[in-house]
């Protein structure tokens, strides 16, 4: 008997080595095929992750609630002084719904002396965050919104107040939206009184800073921050936060969106935005050139 | 006739795979979408690495591979790179877990520290040189510690708890088979 076994190892070994190296090779080509191909690889990952959540999600609800509830168990020691505070701020915040309501009716009466009508494009998809990145070191969340609902890749997404990230990544059932403050973000804003351009840059901290600034005399903090729509990134005019100045004298965005509680987001649907149809447009400026000796064309036809 | 120990053996792979699996899924709950200033280990590799000492014959080349690749696209992490590197060092912790097994624990604690060195470095270097992001190094090296920190918390864990001891040599055939 261990004669046997030994005999069916000598066979066996060689085939076990040419199993390990295939997969070894298998693995770094699968590596090597992301550096390549990125866009491809992004959409069987997130083809990958629609087939996975729907089998986790079943076990999500309890997990979660259970965690939630031990962290709810420690702060139990702070819920007097949380009550003092929340009383102070609905006492505040009473004061502001009645300017609200007031700014209310008088927008209301306005928008009607000008017969504004809102763009139609700007209407919203609500999804519910399914899971984070996962992963410290990148801020992603899942929502439970996908293809099937017409989410494409590029759409600004929102909390109730703020902007929250863009959406990266769909699959049938679930798109990833990569957030502000993940490193990969950079994202075209103005500030608002004194109409600059700038970039937000992600840098995986809460608050992300504020880069390319013209002229950092005119900006002061509390600043309101708003996306600009250059390059067709993001509608113009969503509010994303205020202008804060850290200790180091570097000026950041303080986000608006609360970023502790993502639960639901909006995603906001804008048609007739920059579409991309290969990565050669992505890099280089579009030559207006083509396009008018196109349409002459079409013209002479 | 189905082998019984074949039987048992394959009952152990699979609690590996559906280990892994609770961890990937406990990772990716919606607790926290705030960044974070500080990492925890990586439990999914300290407990690969435990395994591919105390028990090699529960973690084969295929099961690391296949829930390292998916929790690398899960977490959304590059590719195949985590997967890749925990495959090779699984291999050589195997190849040396009959000299760990008669070793003192500082030994096999050492080893462990330096596979995961490799790691950590060597997937900064492949990173940098494909020209892929790579994350903040103070955090994935802080990540890096706590995981081999992690090792002897878990290890006497699984010691008390789940009665995975040092197998003195030759006590387990299926395990004997991996120390020629």
């Amino acid at each position: 008997m261990p004669q046997n076994r030994l005999q069916s190892d000598e066979y066996s070994r060689p085939l076990r080595r040419i199993g390990q190296a295939m997969i070894v090779l298998f693995l770094f080509g699968f590596f090597l095929i992301w550096r390549i191909d990125s866009p491809r690889v992004e959409r069987f990952r997130a083809h990958v992750i629609d087939a996975a959540m729907p089998s986790f999600t079943w076990a999500m609800a309890p997990v979660m609630a259970i965690t939630e509830l031990a962290r709810d168990f420690q702060s139990y020691q702070k819920l007097n002084e949380q009550n003092q505070e929340l009383r102070r701020e609905l006492q505040q915040m009473k004061a502001w719904k009645e300017a609200a309501l007031q700014l209310e009716q008088e927008n209301a009466r306005l928008l009607d002396l000008n017969k504004v009508r809102l763009d139609p494009n700007l209407t919203r998809i609500t999804g519910v965050v399914l899971a984070d990145s996962g992963s410290p070191f990148r801020q992603s969340v899942l929502l439970n919104v996908g293809a099937r609902d017409g989410i494409i890749d590029g759409w600004a997404t929102m909390d109730g107040l703020g902007l929250v990230g863009r959406i990266s990544g769909v699959g049938p059932d679930s798109s990833r939206v990569i957030l502000l403050t993940d490193t990969s973000s950079r994202i075209p804003a103005s500030i608002e009184p004194s109409g600059q351009n700038v970039l937000i840059l992600g840098d995986n901290t809460l608050a992300p800073p504020i880069d390319f600034i013209e002229n950092p005399e005119l900006i002061r903090p509390g600043d309101r921050i708003v996306s600009s729509g250059d390059g067709g990134v993001f509608p113009p005019g969503l509010l994303i936060g205020q202008v804060a100045k850290d200790s180091g004298g570097r000026l950041r965005a303080r986000l608006a969106a609360d970023y502790g509680q993502l639960k639901f987001l909006r995603v906001l649907r804008s048609q007739s935005r920059l579409k991309i149809s290969g990565s050669g447009p992505l890099v280089a400026p579009r030559q207006p050139a083509i396009s008018t000796l196109e349409t002459r064309r079409k013209e002479g036809e | 006739m189905i082998d019984r120990r074949a039987l048992t053996l394959l009952f152990k792979q699979l609690l590996y795979i559906s280990l892994g699996l609770a961890i990937i899924f406990y990772r990716l709950l919606p607790l926290e979408t705030t960044p974070a200033h500080w990492v925890g280990p990586d439990i999914l590799v300290t407990a690969t690495c435990l395994y591919a000492i105390r028990r090699p014959a529960y973690v084969p080349m295929i099961s690391v591979a296949v829930l390292f690749l998916f929790s690398d696209l899960m977490l959304h992490n590059p590719p195949g790179l985590l997967s890749l590197f925990m495959v090779l060092s699984c291999e050589w912790l195997k190849r040396r877990s009959h000299y760990l097994r008669v070793a003192t624990f500082s030994v096999e604690w050492l080893a462990i520290a330096f596979v995961i060195a490799v790691q950590v470095i060597g997937s900064h270097i492949i990173l940098t040189l494909t020209m892929a992001t790579t994350p903040p190094l103070g955090l994935t090296s802080m990540q890096a510690v706590g995981t081999v920190l992690l090792y002897p918390i878990l290890s006497r864990l699984s010691h008390h708890i789940f009665g995975v001891h040092k197998t003195p040599t030759g006590e387990d055939i299926i395990t004997a088979r991996y120390q020629r």
